[in-house]
């Protein structure tokens, strides 16, 4: 009796240490401009309104008044020394509104909510269940009108695998071609993940008839004309400029090292046709499906622990995040490097969007000064990124985008009102399921046809573990994967190179769709 | 377990509490459930490189602009270029490390007691005391080697002026934030 109650204590102890006395906390910050007081965040319990001679509003209860254009609210007045000037019933008209700063403290574990996650899979295909880590799965499929078609053109949200991981995401609807004013845009859950999008709208770009705007990494958008592709493009591999002179779904691609899948590969692309005016450079990427297949192997690694480590992600977001980030890190965005006039390779931008799904096509770049003929390198890991499109354009003027909210929500041809308002309101989600499929339709501007379209979404998803994933847990590779990331990408390249030929058919094929 | 390895694990175990603990002066920093109407930024630590040596500095994150960061502390303002920062700390609120170590400590001395049962009760508590600490040590903090404009853009949220530097202010006459002497 002694030696069980001794084994209990022993085991049980720390247990209740580990769930109890590490409160760590997730902390979130959404700092937006007053256009956007329309979402903030009543989570928290107090929000800081920033005013620009520096002084700020601290305010417990608060109501927005769009129509009046002010923020009324009890609370606190600072100046910039922090020294109260006001307190009591405060009015903020927006004018003199900077930012709006929100917080959230959460120190739930969510072990419950993760609970369920261990979820038997039975309706993949028998190629994805020989070859588990090749599944079909990114975030939520965006499909819009192009003309034939409603073809895959975006998927939302590609790097929140958590909820503490949650952004706004944009990509370009760049084979959007709008019937009319309506548009409708089908949002699905094609894999075996648990979507939970906040919101979803559409960001309209106005622009001359001969010219297309794109967006930043950054998220500013630009109208750009005469675009020019290279007169050369040299990789590792030889010549790629059929890859990468249209916009098509020819694209260049590399296979990774046998040895390291960290090892980088550089595209040098030479430009003899030099529009006038401030440059841009202009890229159609995507990525493999590497990044995939490492999240897909880390999710192997945590195994039956997957929910814990979920749980310790949400509430120490500092820390593993860190950690994961630091991990991924290792194999890097696409760097830009120009040759400038002391003929020196100087880095002037990097872009990154996750995703094997739907290409991206962006701003990658502004260059500044550069000498001729131009040359540009693109910086990469080789075998993680497909590049379909590379020109330079003259850059005209930055674009402010009119953002369009959904109308009217529909799931298999019925209205669902629940769903619009959980996209209208900010402290709710949308919560998708494999095979679930959203219509979502907007009212476009009058003169539509004048305008580029870019989808905004916000959210966060979450991978569902398999069964055929557990057989591979092991704490000791889930650390070596995120402390010792370089020689543990070094282990696994020769096992990702058996199925780098084959992964792509497999993702595409163990799509989830209800029949 | 031998004695020489289980003191390497509690050496570990120090060094991965202590090392990352906080480095503003005591009470400075908010409790976390306070963070939310706290009016003041995060505390920032940079390791600057001064060629035969590195140095700290550390203050109140003011805000950053045109690759500088400008930190408050009570020497006054700083303002810093990114390039000659190697590594910033950025820490948000209060965290317990120190108690979780004496504790995970104090586990394993009472593992002692277990008789054969120490072989699994006391890697048990090391484990999980090493695990709890490094992930308290990390909670509500960003650090970064090597920190560039891009890094800074996203962590300037948590500055005193997330929307940049007021323009008609004097700078130079920002007081910092006064500790509560009696927490």
């Amino acid at each position: 009796m002694r030696i069980r109650s001794l084994f209990l204590v022993a085991l049980l102890l720390p247990t209740a240490i580990f769930l109890f006395s590490c409160q760590s906390y997730n902390l979130t910050r959404e700092v937006s401009e007053v256009k956007k007081s329309a979402s903030i965040d009543h989570q928290s319990e107090f929000i800081k309104i920033h005013k620009a001679d520096g002084g700020v509003y601290v305010l417990q209860k608060w109501i927005v008044d769009e129509q009046n254009k002010t923020i009324t609210g009890t609370g606190i007045l600072y100046d910039h020394n922090r020294e109260i000037q006001d307190e009591g019933y405060l009015q903020i008209p927006y004018n003199e509104i900077l930012l709006i700063e929100t917080n959230v403290l959460d120190p739930s574990l969510m072990t419950e909510a993760f609970g369920g996650l261990t979820l038997v899979s039975g309706a993949l295909t028998v190629y994805c269940l020989t070859n588990p880590k090749a599944c079909f799965g990114s975030c939520p499929t965006i499909y819009a009108w192009d003309g034939k078609d409603m073809s895959l053109q975006a998927e939302g949200f590609s790097s929140s695998i958590a909820r503490v991981l949650e952004e706004e995401d944009i990509d370009a609807l760049h084979s959007l071609k709008p019937q009319n004013r309506n548009l409708e845009i089908k949002v699905t859950n094609e894999a075996l993940e648990t979507h939970s999008i906040k919101y979803l709208n559409i960001l309209a770009a106005r622009r001359h008839h001969d010219s297309e705007v794109f967006h930043t990494h950054s998220n500013e958008f630009y109208e750009v004309a005469n675009l020019q592709p290279p007169k050369i493009c040299d990789s590792d591999n030889g010549d790629c400029l059929e890859r990468i002179k249209s916009f098509n779904d020819l694209e260049y691609y590399s296979e990774t090292d046998s040895s390291d899948l960290a090892v980088k590969e550089t595209l040098e692309l030479t430009f003899d046709q030099i529009p006038d005016g401030k440059l841009g450079l202009v890229l159609g990427y995507r990525q493999t499906l590497l990044t995939t297949y490492l999240i897909y192997q880390s999710l192997a690694y945590m195994g039956s622990k997957y929910g814990d480590w979920l749980a310790k992600l949400e509430t120490n977001n500092s820390n593993i995040k860190d950690f994961t980030s630091k991990s991924y890190s290792l194999l890097g965005d696409l760097e830009i490097y120009i040759l400038d006039e002391n003929q020196k390779w100087k880095k002037c931008g990097s872009i990154s969007e996750n995703g094997p799904i739907a290409r991206n096509l962006e701003l990658a770049s502004l260059i500044d000064s550069y000498s001729l003929p131009l040359k540009i390198q693109i910086r990469m890991t080789r075998g993680m990124w497909r590049i379909d499109y590379a020109a330079i354009g003259q850059v005209i003027n930055k674009v402010e985008p009119q953002r369009i909210f959904p109308i009217e929500v529909s799931k298999d041809e019925v209205c669902d009102e629940s769903a619009l308002q959980r996209l209208h309101d900010s402290s709710k989600y949308l919560v998708t399921f494999p095979g679930d499929s959203y219509s979502l339709f907007f009212q476009l501007p009058e003169d539509y046809s004048n305008y580029e379209y870019f989808v905004e979404s916000k959210g966060y998803y979450y991978e569902w573990m398999r069964d055929a994933w557990l057989k591979e847990e092991s704490q000791e590779n889930l650390f070596a994967f995120f402390f010792d990331s370089r020689n543990h990408f070094k282990k696994l390249a020769p096992e990702y190179k058996k199925i780098e030929p084959t992964m792509d058919k497999i993702f595409w094929e163990s799509k989830y769709e209800n029949k | 377990m031998k004695t020489s390895k289980i003191i390497l694990v509690f050496i570990l175990m120090f060094v991965i509490s202590n090392c990352m603990s906080v480095k503003a002066p005591d009470n400075w920093l908010p409790e976390p459930e306070n963070i939310s109407e706290d009016v003041y930024g995060a505390w920032i630590t940079l390791r600057l490189d001064d060629t035969d040596d590195y140095y700290f500095l550390g203050g109140e994150f003011i805000g950053y602009e045109q690759k500088t960061v400008l930190l408050l502390n009570e020497n006054g303002l700083s303002k810093i270029a990114i390039e000659d920062i190697k590594e910033a700390i950025i820490d948000l609120y209060k965290r317990e490390t120190s108690s979780l170590t004496w504790w995970t400590l104090g586990g394993c001395v009472a593992s002692v007691t277990h008789g054969w049962f120490l072989i699994i009760s006391m890697p048990v508590w090391l484990v999980s005391g090493i695990i709890n600490s490094a992930i308290a040590s990390h909670s509500g903090r960003f650090a970064e080697e090597n920190p560039d404009d891009d890094w800074f853009e996203a962590v300037k949220r948590y500055s005193r002026f997330p929307g940049g530097i007021p323009k008609n202010i004097d700078l130079h006459a920002l007081k910092p934030k006064q500790i509560n002497k009696t927490d």
